[in-house]
């Protein structure tokens, strides 16, 4: 099967610093393709290389049949690209942006206009049109952040971290639009720090770390490579959060215990541990000897975060990240093949 | 075509604080510097009043016109002419310093120069003497032609010296420059100008790359079809409006409210104004290329102000006694006011026509690099 996206043994160094390195994964056409990774992972970097705004040292970046290293115009003109960072015209209003940015992509006239009407609708700011973007609310922002990526219709479209910093209506608005556009017949590569919003609405997963490839593909594919491991979930009173994290530190030097840490924004201590581990007497005992009120207890299966922590040894949740609450895990994906 | 010349075009004209920094904060602020500094504003050569004792014997043609050369003397700043019962006695008044200089109208409309003790005001008594000898021998050439020709003639020809006005009125001290009347102004406003293309345009234009880059909006330009040269040069098109509006700021307040005349002719100030606008876009473009090399960490408003306003201080473009002797010819404000002033004061379009055409090279180089490095791949 061809594949739309074929990145084969991508290599890209800053100096020694070796950003991606001999990193290799395909992305099908018509899919929602998320890719993890701590922060310093390199997933900006590949997303630069393929969204051709940064070159390469070694390695094969092949687009819908297109060389990268012999065809970037050709590229370019199927990309269309959502960066995290909210890049707008403040004095220009939201169509005048959203117009701005179709016309150069070879939109004109009738057809330009349309395009940005369908955008504006798609993103739920049609009303706002006329109003300045920097008069917009950040979420607001962000919509037309992503409008101003997908007016022109691309083929392939690249999102980093789109959520980022959006309150709950923003954020489940980006979400179904997402969903929407792959239905409409786009390819989507998605990078996102939030690690239930992959799970989410991504088809396949790759979860990258220090420029290697972790492990890639759908979210039960993943969970499989975890198979020595459970979670607990303690719920702690509101306690500070100093206290969380000197429990989180203590609990993981337990004996059987493979990690453990502080949820700032939960307050709860997420602790991964050994299957044969029958008895948590030891880590309940050793909570309340350093003061820690436990007002629940969970038993969870491997979860993505669980695998992902295993792969990478790191947490992924940024902290102090917004992040409201996910609903209807893994409405939006495909059927399994 | 040209959507991100629109775009530069929108931003500058929405922006309040573009349109003070760019448009009224140079003008107020050259205004307001302008008159600190007048006081500092030195000759090279003190004249002071010149006095000047003057004969011409009664009834002689020369005694006729130079009765209404010393009229118009008379109503000019700082000349004195002082009619003496004869020739000795004007060049005894020069003997005692009541005066500085003699002269001897002569009836062939010649003129004797009796010098007194004070180089300078030698000078300026022989440059008095030479032109009313140019005058005398311009009018009796047309007077001797008209009537050899046709008698006719003599009297159109008295009629039109008749009406010569004797004195022309101006804003301050007029001056007579290629056959043309201009004020101070005529000056003033030009060096503004050319202050202003350098510092709005130089400034508009780091500054305006410098926060595209920041906000990611050249980045998002770069992941388009569109190519780095028409990126850079639409973005240098689209400030081309905003310099023409600094320009026009200085120049027709300057026309219409304080008289200022410029170029002698129509076609001389459109001239006068294609340089200013190249000289804006120049400008323009070589600072953009500063906005994208410089370092995003670096904010590059203080450092490139620094470096404008000492530029022009050194050019000796705000005062020519702050001006760095030697250095300030090779300076760009200098060079492009020493052009401007050949062709205003001189009628001369030769040094204005030739810098225009390094511009155009120095522009397109500047466009050539500006658009490989705009799009520059890490």
């Amino acid at each position: 099967m061809e594949h739309y996206v074929t990145v084969e043994k991508l290599t890209k160094k800053y100096g020694d610093l070796v950003a991606v390195d001999n990193l290799s994964f395909t992305v099908d056409e018509n899919e929602i393709f998320g890719f993890l990774g701590p922060n310093g992972a390199g997933k900006t970097t590949t997303l630069n290389v393929v969204s051709t705004l940064t070159d390469y040292d070694r390695g094969i970046v092949n687009i819908a049949g297109y060389d990268l290293a012999k065809d970037p115009a050709k590229i370019k003109a199927l990309l269309g690209v959502v960066p995290q960072e909210i890049a707008l015209y403040g004095m220009l209003t939201a169509a005048e942006n959203v117009s701005l940015f179709a016309s150069l992509y070879g939109l004109r006239g009738k057809g330009l206009k349309d395009a940005v009407t369908e955008a504006l609708e798609f993103v739920g700011l049609e009303g706002e049109r006329s109003k300045r973007s920097d008069k917009l609310s950040g979420g607001m922002r962000r919509r037309l952040n992503i409008a101003c990526g997908i007016a022109h219709r691309p083929k392939l479209i690249i999102m980093d971290e789109p959520t980022v910093g959006v309150d709950a209506r923003s954020r489940e608005m980006i979400l179904r639009s997402i969903l929407t556009l792959r239905d409409g017949g786009a390819t989507i590569i998605y990078t996102s720090h939030y690690m239930p919003e992959v799970q989410e609405i991504a088809d396949r997963i790759a979860i990258i770390d220090k420029g290697r490839l972790a492990a890639i593909g759908t979210e039960e594919e993943l969970l499989g490579y975890v198979t020595d491991r459970k979670s607990i979930r303690i719920g702690t009173g509101t306690g500070a959060a100093e206290t969380g994290r000197t429990a989180a530190a203590s609990v993981a030097k337990l004996a059987g215990v493979k990690a453990a840490r502080y949820v700032e924004e939960s307050g709860e201590i997420c602790i991964d541990v050994g299957l044969e581990l029958a008895n948590v007497s030891p880590i309940l005992k050793d909570l309340m000897e350093i003061g820690v009120t436990i007002r629940s207890f969970d038993e969870e299966a491997p979860n993505l975060e669980t695998t992902f922590l295993a792969l990478t040894g790191n947490a992924l949740s940024v902290e102090g990240a917004e992040h409201p609450g996910v609903t209807g895990r893994g409405r939006g994906k495909k059927p399994a093949m | 075509m040209l959507r991100i010349s629109l775009q530069w075009i929108r931003d500058y004209y929405r922006d309040g604080t573009a349109i003070f920094f760019g448009l009224l904060f140079p003008i107020v602020l050259v205004a307001v510097l302008g008159n600190m500094l007048a006081n500092y504003d030195n000759a090279d050569n003190k004249i002071g009043t010149l006095r000047i004792g003057y004969y011409a014997e009664e009834g002689t043609q020369a005694a006729q016109a130079v009765e209404g050369f010393a009229g118009a003397m008379d109503k000019a700043n700082g000349v004195k002419l002082t009619r003496a019962p004869s020739i000795e006695s004007a060049k005894s008044t020069v003997d005692k310093n009541k005066s500085d200089a003699a002269l001897l109208f002569k009836d062939d409309l010649g003129v004797t120069v009796y010098e007194g003790g004070n180089k300078t005001k030698n000078m300026a008594a022989n440059m008095i003497a030479q032109g009313f000898a140019r005058e005398g021998a311009a009018y009796l050439a047309a007077y001797s032609s008209a009537a050899r020709e046709d008698p006719a003639k003599v009297a159109a020809l008295e009629k039109k010296l008749a009406a010569l006005p004797t004195a022309r009125g101006g804003f301050t001290a007029d001056k007579k420059h290629a056959g043309r009347s201009q004020t101070m102004i005529d000056f003033y406003a030009v060096t503004m100008i050319v202050m202003i293309c350098f510092m709005g345009s130089g400034i508009g234009a780091v500054m305006g790359i410098y926060y595209y880059r920041k906000e990611g909006l050249i980045k998002r330009l770069a992941l388009s079809p569109k190519r780095g040269s028409s990126i850079f040069i639409e973005s240098v098109l689209g400030c081309i409006p905003g310099n023409l509006a600094q320009v026009a700021a200085v120049m027709i307040p300057a026309t219409f409210i304080l008289g200022a005349r410029y170029a002698a002719d129509a076609a001389g100030n459109i001239l006068l104004l294609a340089f200013f606008v190249l000289l804006g876009t120049t400008v323009t473009a070589l600072f953009m290329i500063i906005g994208i090399a410089v370092s995003l960490k670096i904010n590059p408003y203080l450092p490139i102000m620094a470096v404008l306003w000492s530029m022009l201080f050194a050019s000796g473009s705000f005062n020519k006694q702050f001006s760095i002797p030697g250095a300030a010819a090779y300076m760009p404000p200098n060079i492009a006011n020493r052009a401007v002033f050949e062709l205003t004061m001189f009628g001369n379009t030769g040094p204005l026509l030739t810098l225009m055409a390094v511009l155009a090279v120095i522009l397109a180089v500047a466009c050539a690099v500006g658009s490989r490095l705009l799009l520059r791949k890490k």
